[in-house]
């Protein structure tokens, strides 16, 4: 009983992030400048972050944990990359 | 599911209310950043999903396997740590990019920037000042009309004077009397042109004719309202002179 009430909770929540990175993407497609394309792929990586970790919550392993580690480092370094080049012209002066 | 099944309901019932609390989070911070008009209020939308939105799945996700395990599993904390230090950074990063780009493109983002102001106030206070200075120089003109008037009734009424009650030697007397009548007619000078023009009017009845030669209004008479209409010509402009001096290496954009 209680197994099913959590299980239908973290899909829901996975379903709610799901429509987060639906949300995301459209402003990474439609964005009218850079910077919203930019700010579009940040969410985007940080709602997949939350989407790998509520998933290693609904299996139960913590591998998915490894992955949303690695995806949150990888959407630091990419938004700030994206920024600097927004910025500058140049990423590494 | 056999995770599920050793869980507690004391902990099952926190961990899915957190889990949908941080995903309603998120999905609201998504939703913002679809929906709302410019960049500038589009920056702010996702810090929700970053902010309680990681916070509330983490702190689920260490609920739901510390007491599945029955050991304290805190490695997620290193993930919402981590998130919620780089987001400000990348966001500030990005807001200053987009900044950059609006200002190097010519599109200000908001309606009044700092320099339009500085601009504005120091017209402002430039008519403010134009205002003033023709005020004071209105009131000169008039005083020099009614100084040409005055004089100009003067050698008439002079005349009649010498006329009846000076002989040729009384101007003798009357050179000596001139600056103690001139003394008392300085004073009220100094507070409105109106009282000079009534002072120097012909109610003054013995006033020698040794005073036309001179001007009635000597330079220093009218000295504070000269002096009045030059600070208030000069000073606002040296105002603005030193505000825009004073806001110019301000306008530069900082060196990141």
């Amino acid at each position: 009983m209680i197994a099913t009430f959590l299980v239908g909770a973290l899909i829901a929540a996975q379903v709610m992030i799901g429509l987060a990175m639906i949300c995301a993407t459209y402003r990474i497609i439609k964005g009218p400048r850079a910077q919203d394309r930019v700010i579009g792929l940040d969410t985007l990586y940080a709602s997949a972050m939350l989407l790998m970790l509520v998933n290693g919550m609904r299996t139960g392993t913590v591998f998915y944990f490894e992955a949303a580690f690695v995806i949150a480092l990888l959407g630091f370094v990419a938004t700030v990359a994206l920024a600097k080049f927004l910025l500058r012209g140049e990423v590494i002066e | 599911m056999t995770h599920f099944e050793t869980l507690p309901v004391w902990a099952a019932i926190p961990v899915a209310l957190l889990v949908l609390f941080g995903a309603t989070l998120t999905l609201i911070g998504a939703i913002g950043l679809w929906r709302l008009p410019s960049f500038y209020d589009r920056l702010h939308a996702p810090t929700l999903g970053t902010s309680w939105g990681t916070a509330g799945i983490v702190l689920a996700s260490i609920l739901m396997f510390s007491v599945a395990g029955g050991r304290a599993v805190v490695h997620e904390s290193v993930i919402a740590i981590f998130i919620m230090v780089t987001t400000p950074v990348t966001l500030m990063l990005l807001g200053r990019a987009a900044l950059h780009r609006d200002r190097v493109e010519g599109n200000v983002p908001f309606q009044f920037t700092r320099e339009d102001e500085i601009e504005a106030k120091a017209q402002q206070q430039l008519a403010q000042a134009e205002a003033r200075a023709n005020i004071i120089r209105a009131q000169e003109a008039s005083l020099a009309a009614e100084e040409a008037r005055v004089s100009a009734d003067r050698p008439e009424e002079a005349s009649e004077e010498a006329a009846v009650t000076a002989p040729p030697p009384d101007t003798a007397e009357t050179v000596e009397v001139a600056p103690e009548a001139q003394a008392p007619l300085t004073l009220p000078e100094t507070i409105s042109p109106e009282t000079v023009a009534l002072d120097t009017a012909p109610a003054s009845g013995p006033v020698p004719k040794d005073l036309f030669p001179k001007p009635p209004n000597p330079p220093e008479a009218l000295g504070p309202h000269r002096t009045d209409a030059a600070q208030l010509q000069i000073a606002p402009k040296d105002d603005d002179d030193a505000a825009l001096t004073q806001k110019k290496p301000d306008e530069d954009l900082p060196e990141y």
